[in-house]
């Protein structure tokens, strides 16, 4: 189908149309950039280079040829441009060109998913297909969960190029690197692509992996060049040096054109005169969705939850299968959950531009190649800017004009970005934070590392000043043992089976459809598993609506039976913490607080059923679901009576000034503690202690010491909190104070639509800080 | 110097992991054995350090001629007597981790001998396996159950590690392919102590488990305490005898 209108006409006729009532509120332009062409210093060998023009590549962009100079000189690069600028060129070009060279050179290439690597595969197997030359060097295989064993004994023994994953090369690569003796010993290039995702605790973990990485390849006497490549971040020079730990040149001058892009913000009108509903933004969503559709415009929408995503895809079949039911199988819907051949069917028909339509979770923000498309909608804020502009990216065309709709929820966050269109266009991207020193971190790698190959001092280089102490430790609980300088693995206890790099469980469970020979339809992770598929529950699969008849914990089975019904179901879920032993207290001006053991717990208890199109529930259900627990570590505080009295005779409700700080606090986590504010949770409640108490805590099982350090450090965290409060241009408060993104993370269900918390008080959060740190 | 921040977090980390241990394992204290009381041995060099061999004569349970004769007619050529040597290994898991004790049994100025390799801690592993190269080079068989998928991969996979690059390369005679062969249809299985138990009509008393082993030896490293360690090496014997008296079994035969 061909684009029959441009965008900014389909623009002109929505804001022209009938129905529009002022959604539009505001209008960023982002000009076109002409290509920026530059050649190697050195030609690329014309084996290569001939396959290249073949699939269309004659020239190399401005930072593709920097790239290629600097790693053919040795040296570890980042490269960090826009989506779909031909990033993959950067590293293929330089290491396939190596073992045109030399066939027994070898290279690793490290993504973030399984899905990822795959992609990469076909996309090498395709250039490699193109040359005899190519194809009779270049082994390359992808090693990962999937991979059959014989495969993966060929592979070790014959790969040149191995696409793997952070999990893989942790559990089952490096513990047994004695089978990659050949492979490792000869490794000119590390890859790792999608470096942005590495962040937090991920990132903090993958960054020690690196670590052994490098250790077991100075054994076999190799010394690779690393080639980073990465997503817009404030941070990622100081990221690639703090994953790999070694210099790395920065190459962010993007030599790639793109067309003209309009990037809208867009707010569903009120719907009652006290102007305190808003339309739904799922159907605000379909119904642009279906406009451009219907104009031939390749459209992908975003949406916070699996359960949106299917939604807005119903809405827009229902819609097109009215108007133009030859379109309604152009249009997919795209998330976690659905089956591996599902999910490639649908990135391949997207590439070919048989689909017209795709609605998606964040699954599809990283880089699996589906081509560019015209447009993107993205329904709620994703929660960062980062993640903003990742789904943005997803439309751009090198040539035409290309959309961005970014439309609001009803809830307090979006609407901050509708009156403040800066906060989202003109900020940088946040920082992505990591800490590999983190001691429980450490512990856990170093036990991996030391049953690897014993460590000695010649790893102080890898692990730096904490290898020593944590050892240490390590050798006092008889983990391991030190004979002669080198400590070795002494236990029976296969120590990265105790490491999970991730903090989401990577236990699963099926979808089946009862009614269908019990057919496998999709699957769900075990966390997700309560707010997704709870028995009388509605799921959505593919747009199609099965009520779900039982959800078997012990067999990790949830059965569904397809039935046409008019509603969907929303889980309301409840949470709780509760203190389990108290380890350490004290007195902060005029605050308490505490650090100890805590149990978060949550549940779903009920869930409401909502006619499709409507916001209001037509009904409730109740859920009998296990609770799911987290042990982990916290720190809590509260005010001293006199504080809250002072803040009741100012007209203040101490409790909004504990919501706005809590809100704060875990915003300014990252900067003293280390870590990502998805790495710590934060509730504000009175139940353990009387009083409205504060609690953070590390989402992980167990802890991992960011509360731990954040209670060291909690007069310095809470001057900081009191400095941003105050220096805030804001006047009401606002996401970078005291109000706040929703942190739970994105395989939970949110109930979104309308339901986010209002922003605390800003004046209340200040008036208390100030009483307690400055007596004032 | 660390800052005491880092210093209390290192304390807090050394108390959650002591907590997590603190029921696990009461260790006894009293009666060590020492290594030196296990009987004599003598301390091997090589180019990667030095290991224990116990070695000891067993020609009261095994007799030497009816292990030559079994020699000729399952590895002959006719030609020459054929050399020969058993092997049997006790590693610390299944793969990528230490082996520490090479059970073998050879012949030597007529007399039947079982040589036991054993690495008295973690750092003689390379010494080990340097030490049984140069052992199996002096033999043109190797005789093993199990061998071609257990223990010769896994001396192979641990040399790699060492980068130790191996010379020996004996043929390999592996006795539960032939087990199979003769008594696949009689048997239950085809393991060791079903064998021992159903062909040689005796039964182990007392033995450690296989799953037992890594435990013994991870505690004889951490202890120095021998005590245990001894089970170890006696199920090892064992081990080596039982198959040097199914290859005997298996050579008649194929004599009738």
């Amino acid at each position: 189908m061909k684009k029959t209108h441009s965008i900014s006409s389909i623009l002109h006729s929505i804001k022209s149309s009938q129905g529009y009532r002022g959604q539009i509120v505001h209008i960023h332009t982002i000009p076109p950039r002409k290509p920026v062409f530059a050649d190697p210093l050195e030609p690329i060998s014309h084996h290569l280079s001939e396959a290249l023009s073949h699939i269309g590549i004659e020239r190399l962009y401005l930072h593709q040829a920097r790239a290629i100079d600097l790693v053919r000189e040795g040296r570890n690069i980042t490269i960090v441009t826009s989506t779909a600028s031909g990033k993959t060129l950067c590293y293929n070009v330089p290491v396939l060109e190596s073992m045109l060279k030399d066939s027994a050179s070898t290279a690793l290439y490290i993504f973030p998913t399984k899905a990822l690597a795959q992609d990469q595969l076909r996309m090498i197997g395709d250039l490699c297909s193109i040359s005899s030359d190519l194809e009779r060097v270049v082994k390359a295989g992808t090693y990962d969960g999937d991979t059959p064993r014989q495969t993966r004994r060929r592979l070790r023994s014959e790969a040149n190029l191995t696409l793997t994953n952070s999990d893989m090369l942790h559990q089952a690569i490096l513990p047994y690197h004695s089978r990659w003796s050949r492979f490792f010993t000869k490794l000119k290039y590390v890859v790792i692509d999608e470096m942005h995702t590495y962040r937090g605790i991920f990132g903090s973990n993958v960054a020690n992996v690196i670590r052994r990485l490098k250790r077991i390849l100075g054994h076999y006497g190799s010394k690779p060049t690393f080639i980073l490549c990465s997503a817009t971040i404030a941070n990622p020079d100081e990221l690639a040096q703090a994953l790999i730990g070694e210099e790395c040149e920065l190459i962010s001058e993007d030599g790639s054109p793109h067309g003209p892009k309009i990037f809208i913000l867009w707010n569903p009108p009120f719907i009652d005169s006290n102007r305190m509903e808003r339309r739904s933004s799922n159907v605000e969503a379909h119904e642009l969705m279906v406009t451009l559709i219907e104009s031939g415009i390749q459209t992908i929408t975003f949406t916070k939850a699996r359960v949106v995503a299917e939604l807005i895809l119903r809405y827009v079949r229902e819609a097109l299968s009215r108007r133009n039911p030859h379109l309604v199988d152009r249009v997919r819907a795209y998330r976690a959950g659905y089956l591996p051949e599902e999910r490639r069917q649908i990135e391949r028909a997207l590439f070919s531009g048989e689909l017209l339509g795709v609605t998606s979770t964040n699954a599809l923000e990283l880089g699996i190649d589906v081509g560019s498309l015209d447009a993107s909608i993205i329904v709620g804020f994703p929660g960062t800017i980062a993640s903003t502009w990742q789904q943005a990216g997803r439309a751009g065309r090198k040539m035409g004009e290309s959309l961005v709709i970014f439309i609001a929820y009803n809830d307090p966050i979006d609407q901050y970005l509708m009156r403040n269109p800066d906060y989202l266009l003109g900020k940088t991207p946040e920082n992505a934070v990591i800490d590999p020193s983190n001691p429980y971190i450490l512990a856990g790698h170093l036990s991996c590392a030391a049953f690897e190959l014993p460590l000695s001092s010649a790893d102080e280089c890898h692990f730096g000043e904490l290898l020593w102490p944590v050892v240490s430790v390590l050798e006092e609980v008889e983990r391991v043992k030190t004979i002669e300088g080198k400590t070795y693995w002494a236990t029976t206890d296969f120590p990265a089976a105790e490491v999970n790099l991730r903090t989401i469980s990577d236990d699963t469970f099926t979808i089946v459809d009862a009614t269908s020979n019990e057919k496998v339809i999709g699957v769900v992770d075990a966390i997700s598993a309560p707010e997704l598929v709870y028995p009388e529950g509605i799921y959505i699969h593919n747009g199609e609506t099965y009520l779900v008849r039982d959800l078997d914990f012990s067999g990790k089975v949830a059965y569904v039976e397809r039935k046409e019904v008019d509603y969907y179901t929303q889980p309301i879920l409840d949470s709780s913490i509760r203190i389990k032993a108290e380890k350490k207290s004290g007195m902060l001006r005029g605050f308490r607080k505490f650090y100890g053991e805590a149990i978060v717990t949550w549940k779903t208890t009920a869930f409401k059923k909502i006619q499709f199109y409507r916001l209001d529930s037509i009904g409730y259900g109740s859920a009998n679901l296990p609770s799911q627990h987290l042990e982990t570590t916290s720190l809590w505080l509260y005010p001293d009576e006199d504080v809250v009295t002072y803040l009741r005779e100012m007209g203040k409700n101490a409790v909004e000034g504990l919501v706005g700080l809590k809100n704060v606090l875990i915003n300014i986590f990252p900067l003293f503690v280390m870590c990502d504010r998805q790495d710590v949770g934060g509730i504000v409640e009175a139940s353990n202690t009387g009083r409205s108490t504060i609690f953070l805590y590390d989402r992980f099982k167990g802890g991992l010491g960011f509360c731990e350090k954040a209670y060291s450090l909690l007069p310095k965290l809470l001057e900081g909190a009191l400095q941003i409060i105050e220096q805030c241009e804001c006047s009401e408060g606002c996401p970078s104070c005291v109000g706040l993104p929703m942190l739970r993370p994105p395989q939970h269900q949110d109930p979104d639509p309308g339901y986010g918390y209002p922003i605390p008080n800003k004046e209340t959060a200040l008036l208390m800080l100030r009483k307690v740190m400055r007596n004032a | 110097m660390l800052d005491e921040a880092i210093r209390q977090r290192i304390e807090n980390l050394r108390l959650a992991l002591l907590d997590k241990i603190k029921d696990s394992h009461p260790r006894q204290k009293q009666g060590k054995v020492g290594l030196d009381q296990l009987g004599s041995s003598c301390e091997i060099e090589t180019d990667h350090g030095s290991f224990a061999l116990l070695e000891r004569c067993v020609d009261k349970h095994i007799s030497a001629n009816d292990l030559e004769t079994a020699a000729n007619v399952l590895l002959g050529d006719n030609d020459s007597s054929p050399s020969y040597i058993f092997l049997d290994l006790e590693t610390t898991g299944f793969s990528a981790t230490p082996l520490f004790l090479a059970g073998t049994l050879y012949r030597k100025c007529d007399s039947l001998y079982v040589g036991q390799l054993l690495a008295r801690d973690y750092s003689e592993e390379a010494a080990l396996i340097n030490g049984l190269d140069h052992l199996l080079d002096n033999f043109t068989n190797c005789i093993t159950f199990n061998g071609k998928s257990f223990d010769m991969p896994y001396i192979r996979e641990r040399a790699k590690y060492h980068k130790i690059d191996l010379k020996a390369s004996p043929q390999q005679f592996d006795l539960l392919h032939h087990a199979r062969r003769r008594w696949k249809n009689e048997l239950p299985n085809c393991r060791l102590v079903t064998l021992e138990w159903y062909i040689l009509g005796r039964r182990r008393f007392g033995d450690v488990a296989s799953w037992e082993v890594p435990c013994i030896y991870h505690e004889f490293v951490h202890t120095k305490d021998a005590g245990k360690l001894v089970e170890v090496l006696r199920h090892n014997l064992v081990d080596v005898l039982s198959m040097a008296e199914l290859f005997i079994i298996l050579s008649e035969g194929r004599r009738c």
